[in-house]
């Protein structure tokens, strides 16, 4: 008795599917190209990553303060270098000497140095003080004053973007100990020259009623913020774009993308033999077929994706990066791998399809990924590209994925703030089965 | 031999796009069931094409085929699994086991379970491949390939079996095991259509023969008697006079 249209739907789908898992089992390049390349991919350009993000300044960044001068203001730095949490500060004082801090940080062994010379808080409070003085006297400086120097230095490495932004902190500190210092200065002298000026003015008698009761001043703490800009968050949770945030989805991406190679390989092999005649041939509709053989290409995809996963969870940390954050949202970036796995699969169809050799399959697979790698951002972020460059990069696939990824990790976004992504990845996949189904008819 | 009808195709024609004539031009069959047919014809006659239309793997620009009863032209979901198609290429993955290819063959047929077993069994031993049925295709001589092949064609018990070419590049012994396994299938009732270019395999096996050329049935009818109207002696002679000597590459 013939099996029911379904029963025999069901049957084809099961049977392809078992197949195509023996067909891979047996495909040992294959599993490399799927496996292997992914997993090496990511280890490395994470670590290696990991390192360039620290000199952009994405984690926390190593200084060294020389802090030869011993007095008030380096004091004041240090403390407020350690508050705003953004550096691993090493202090040292006589034991290192200036051109020992200099080589240190211009090889990389820190980030940033800072040098604070001999003297500098005594020499900085006397220019103070002569300045307030001829401020009060209105008058000019008779000579002027020397320029008080805390030197900064950077390892050559750091990105300019960094840079400036140590120098912002540096500058705000130095400004702020020297304004500390003149109001200091105002509090002192500013009293003694109303005393003089009383005295001088209206008398001694003046001088002496005052000198009684004297004139006090009292500056506001420096805690007390006038005026602060805050930063803003748009989303509750906010995860700092490291390495690991950035590679683990994207080299996923990558290996998922490269579902297509076994895939035409096989197709190809079929139609380069009597298979494909034969698969023409069975009874019912070839959903079935298809199907199976979607699955277990997909399949193969989620195990890819979560062994990916769990180098970022598990074995990156080992090696002294960050652990990969999923901002709670699990089944979201499966959602995400398993779309990115169709419009795979279905580009892998389209391939095995059209292309008339393995070569050519293999040849215009591996173009197209990186190609679609390189615009979709994986290599570099989008956001740096070019104008043009960001313009072309809406055609990849795999810069869908990452960007429904990065939407997820990074944006704190939930699975309708990803549902446009997840709409051109579809649509990729069923206008690829389209075009499939179009070429096969014609190669009838 | 019956005289039951199991497939007529009538006035079958088939043109590939950009070619100047027709591959097959009014091409007419009725096939009774448990007939062996042989489909003769130099290369480029349309053999492979006729038997593509009545396999319903291509569909002709006219005519008609009926299987049992079937339209094969509009509806050949309906008649499939009571085909059979052994392909002149090997139609099985090399990678896998005999087995694990019978299976997956099976699978699509419908059969499964215990039957889907014991067919296995049973076609593997019935084209002596009972042995090798865990290793791999590519670990197979050519011989045992074509005997592999045979025995996915008949896994689900077809009522008719397409052959293109079946014995082609192997050796002696294997043709022998094919052609002794052939005549037993249609000993047993299966109908058969047959393409080869040995002559002496259709006059051995087949009740019927067909010549085409160009795409046109030269001649057909039962060896013996084509050959007494045609007054030769035998089949290749009587191609030759028919197709002429001119090469067909």
């Amino acid at each position: 008795m013939r099996p029911s249209p379904f029963i025999n739907f069901f049957n084809q789908l099961l049977a392809v599917f078992v197949k195509e898992l023996h067909l891979l089992r047996r495909d040992r390049g294959g599993l490399a190209v799927l496996f292997i390349m992914p997993v090496a991919l990511v280890l490395i350009v994470c670590l290696v990553q990991d390192n360039i993000l620290k000199v952009s300044g994405a984690t926390t960044i190593k200084m060294v303060l020389v802090d030869h001068d011993q007095g008030s203001i380096g004091q004041a730095i240090i403390e407020q270098l350690n508050e705003t949490g953004s550096f691993e500060l090493s202090v040292f004082d006589e034991k290192m000497s200036f051109e020992q801090v200099k080589q240190s940080v211009s090889t990389g062994v820190w980030q940033a140095g800072v040098y604070l010379s001999a003297g500098m808080s005594e020499q900085l409070k006397r220019a103070v003080d002569e300045q307030v003085k001829a401020s009060l006297r209105a008058e000019p400086l008779a000579a002027p004053l020397t320029t008080v120097s805390a030197q900064y230095f950077f390892d050559p490495a750091v990105q300019g973007g960094l840079q400036a932004g140590i120098r912002g902190v540096l500058t705000q500190l130095v400004s702020q100990e020297t304004l500390k210092l003149k109001m200091a200065s105002f509090q002192t002298l500013l009293p003694k020259q109303i005393e003089r000026y009383v005295s001088t003015e209206l008398g001694p008698m003046f001088g002496q009623v005052l000198a009684q009761k004297p004139f006090a001043i009292q500056f506001p703490e420096q805690e007390s913020h006038l005026l602060q800009a805050v930063q803003i968050n748009a989303k509750a949770v906010v995860i700092t774009p490291t390495s690991i945030q950035h590679n683990i989805p994207a080299w996923s991406l990558f290996g998922i993308f490269f579902i297509i190679l076994p895939l035409s390989g096989v197709i190809l092999q079929e139609r380069s033999q009597g298979v494909f005649t034969r698969l023409l041939l069975i009874p019912g509709q070839h959903f079935g077929v298809l199907l199976g053989r979607l699955f277990a290409y997909l399949a193969l995809n989620m195990v890819q994706f979560s062994l990916m996963l769990m180098i970022g969870f598990y074995i990156l940390p080992l090696l002294g990066t960050d652990t990969l954050q999923l901002n709670g949202q699990g089944l979201s970036y499966f959602i995400v791998a398993f779309c990115s796995g169709l419009a795979a699969c279905g580009f892998g169809l389209l391939l095995g399809i059209v292309a008339r050799s393995p070569q050519q399959a293999i040849m215009t697979a591996a173009v197209a990924i990186v190609i679609s790698a390189a615009l979709g951002g994986i290599m570099v972020p989008v956001y740096m590209m070019p104008t043009l460059m960001q313009s072309l990069s809406v055609v990849s696939p795999l810069g869908w994925g990452l960007e429904a990824f990065q939407i997820l990790l990074l944006r704190g976004g939930t699975l309708h703030d990803i549902v446009p992504q997840l709409l051109s990845l579809l649509i990729c996949f069923f206008l690829c089965v389209f075009i499939s189904w179009r070429k096969l008819r014609h190669l009838k | 031999m019956s005289d039951q009808l199991l497939l007529n195709a009538q006035a079958l024609t088939k043109r590939y796009a950009g070619m100047a004539q027709p591959a097959v031009k009014s091409f007419d069959l009725e096939l009774h069931r448990g007939e062996f047919v042989g489909l003769l014809g130099p290369n480029g006659a349309g053999k492979t094409t006729t038997i593509s239309m009545l396999s319903t793997l291509i569909r002709p620009d006219s005519g008609q085929i009926t299987i049992d009863g079937h339209d094969a032209v509009t509806s050949p979901q309906g008649i499939r699994h009571s085909l059979g198609v052994v392909p002149q290429d090997l139609a099985l993955y090399s990678t896998l086991t005999l087995r694990e290819n019978l299976t997956f063959w099976g699978r699509l047929y419908g059969v499964h379970g215990a039957p889907l077993k014991q067919r296995i069994q049973e076609c593997s031993e019935f084209v002596a491949l009972t042995d090798v049925l865990d290793r791999t295709i590519d670990t197979f001589s050519g011989g045992m390939k074509r005997r592999a092949n045979l025995a996915a064609g008949i896994l689900h018990q077809p009522d008719l079996l397409f052959l293109d070419e079946p014995t082609v590049g192997i050796d002696a012994q294997s043709r022998h095991q094919i052609l002794s396994n052939l005549r037993q299938l249609n000993r047993n009732g299966m109908t058969m259509v047959y393409t080869t270019h040995y002559m002496e395999e259709v006059q051995q096996l087949c009740s019927r023969v067909i010549i085409v050329d160009a795409g046109e049935v030269v001649t057909q009818g039962e060896v013996a008697s084509i050959l007494t109207d045609h007054e030769c002696s035998h089949l290749e002679e009587l191609f030759l006079k028919l197709t002429g000597n001119q090469l067909r590459d």
